[in-house]
């Protein structure tokens, strides 16, 4: 059967558990195990999601410094949650985009938070060359052993899932909705520029730099009777 | 079943909790009266108007000397240790031949030497102005004499105090009194 999935294997060797990338993988039924995730995400077809841990990435190109420990910064009160992981999209050159897929990607467990787009196509996933969306980024719980579906990810807007997808080869029934953060604040872990999501319809919007969830619409009651 | 998708979004959210950042730990108040007005007036040229993407201070209406102050630190912290990347690529049937292999990385550090510094500065310039934008900061240009005064570049050799009391003044100007010139592009 033709597969749905993009298939595009980032790494066929065998890495460190501190280096490793995320693999898509492909099927109607795929084999899941049980001590990792997998992200459905609808994302750049030729450029699938790079998952990161941001403890094993180096900090600049040409060298092999790494972030000795994420969690220490120069003003930890104000960085308020630090995800370890991070979730990139990009890496192709825009001529080269054909359009947005289903893509199904072996990921370690974890909570990723939407660190940026890159349209830089030489980015390697070692020196990711992102902007930073510092003041306002989206996160997303992956639970081991189980299809985790994201939604829509995209340099332009993101549409967290809200349901399992319909129409695809993956099965509804096999589909689990992540659990979202909105992430007012992130550090500028790479240095970057600094930009933020668009407000989510109907979901978020800003007030300034505050992120506001919008509160659903108040059910419709009869009115009341005039006295 | 409801299928918008924001409600049942909603629902997820509002049992996940939304994550919000902790302020600024509350560093020694600085009391806005120590703190000199920058001088900000002087007559345009146009020769200092095209250097107005350069040189400019913040300004936003009803805002008190200390929710200044954080706002500005906040931004100046988002806008250090900046890197830059040089992204040289051989175009072409030669892009993965030996030849390329080897001039790629060596270029990028030509690239390097020569513009990183200028392009440091130019990305703090930009993450201030994005950061200040969506905080409702409006942007105000002024004379590079006028600017240096209380403003300093990416690489500025200035230790912490320093660059913490020249922040105050800028934080000053951005709850003073209402600029004259009018405002510009964020």
């Amino acid at each position: 059967m033709i597969s749905l999935f993009v298939l595009q294997a980032a790494a066929a060797t065998a890495m460190p558990a501190s280096e490793w990338r995320s693999r898509a993988i492909s099927g109607t039924r795929p084999v899941l195990a049980a001590d990792m995730g997998y992200v459905l995400a609808d994302v750049w077809s030729r450029a699938p999601a790079r998952f990161l841990d941001i403890s094993s990435v180096s900090l600049a190109p040409w060298s092999t410094t790494k972030a000795e420990n994420p969690l220490v910064l120069r003003q930890p009160d104000w960085r308020g949650f630090v995800p370890k992981h991070m979730f990139i999209l990009g890496g192709r050159s825009p001529s080269t985009n054909a359009g947005s897929a289903w893509v199904l990607q072996e990921v370690p467990p974890g909570t990723y938070a939407y660190l940026g787009y890159s349209l830089d196509y030489t980015t390697s996933a070692d020196t990711p060359r992102t902007g930073c969306l510092c003041m306002g980024s989206i996160a997303f719980t992956v639970r081991p052993g189980v299809i985790t579906v994201v939604g829509t990810f995209n340099k332009d807007f993101v549409a967290p899932a809200a349901a399992p997808v319909e129409g695809i080869s993956v099965p509804a029934g096999r589909q689990e909705v992540a659990q979202f953060f909105l992430l007012e604040r992130m550090p500028n872990w790479f240095g970057a520029y600094v930009d933020r999501i668009y407000p989510i319809e109907g979901l978020m919007t800003y007030r300034r730099d505050r992120m506001e969830l919008l509160s659903p619409a108040p059910p419709t009651s009869s009115p009341a009777p005039s006295p | 079943m409801d299928a918008r998708p924001s409600r049942i979004l909603y629902s997820l959210l509002a049992s996940a909790g939304m994550i919000t950042c902790t302020p600024l730990p509350a560093a020694a108040p600085i009391d806005p009266a120590s703190v000199p007005m920058p001088e900000l007036t002087f007559a345009p040229t146009a020769a200092s108007e095209a250097e107005f993407d350069q040189y400019f201070y913040f300004y936003r209406p009803e805002t008190t000397f200390a929710e200044a102050m954080t706002d500005i630190v906040e931004c100046d912290e988002l806008s250090r240790d900046l890197q830059f990347h040089p992204s040289v690529a051989v175009p072409g049937e030669y892009q993965y031949s030996m030849a390329s292999v080897l001039a790629m990385p060596l270029a990028g550090e030509l690239v390097r030497l020569f513009s990183e510094p200028g392009e440091k500065r130019k990305l703090r310039r930009f993450n201030l102005r994005h950061c200040m934008a969506f905080k409702g900061y409006g942007r105000y240009g002024l004379t590079r004499m006028l600017w240096q005064r209380f403003n300093f570049e990416y690489d500025a050799p200035i230790d912490e105090a320093k660059r913490l009391a020249l922040l105050a003044v800028q934080a000053r100007a951005a709850s003073g009194p209402v600029p004259t010139t009018p405002e510009l592009a964020p």
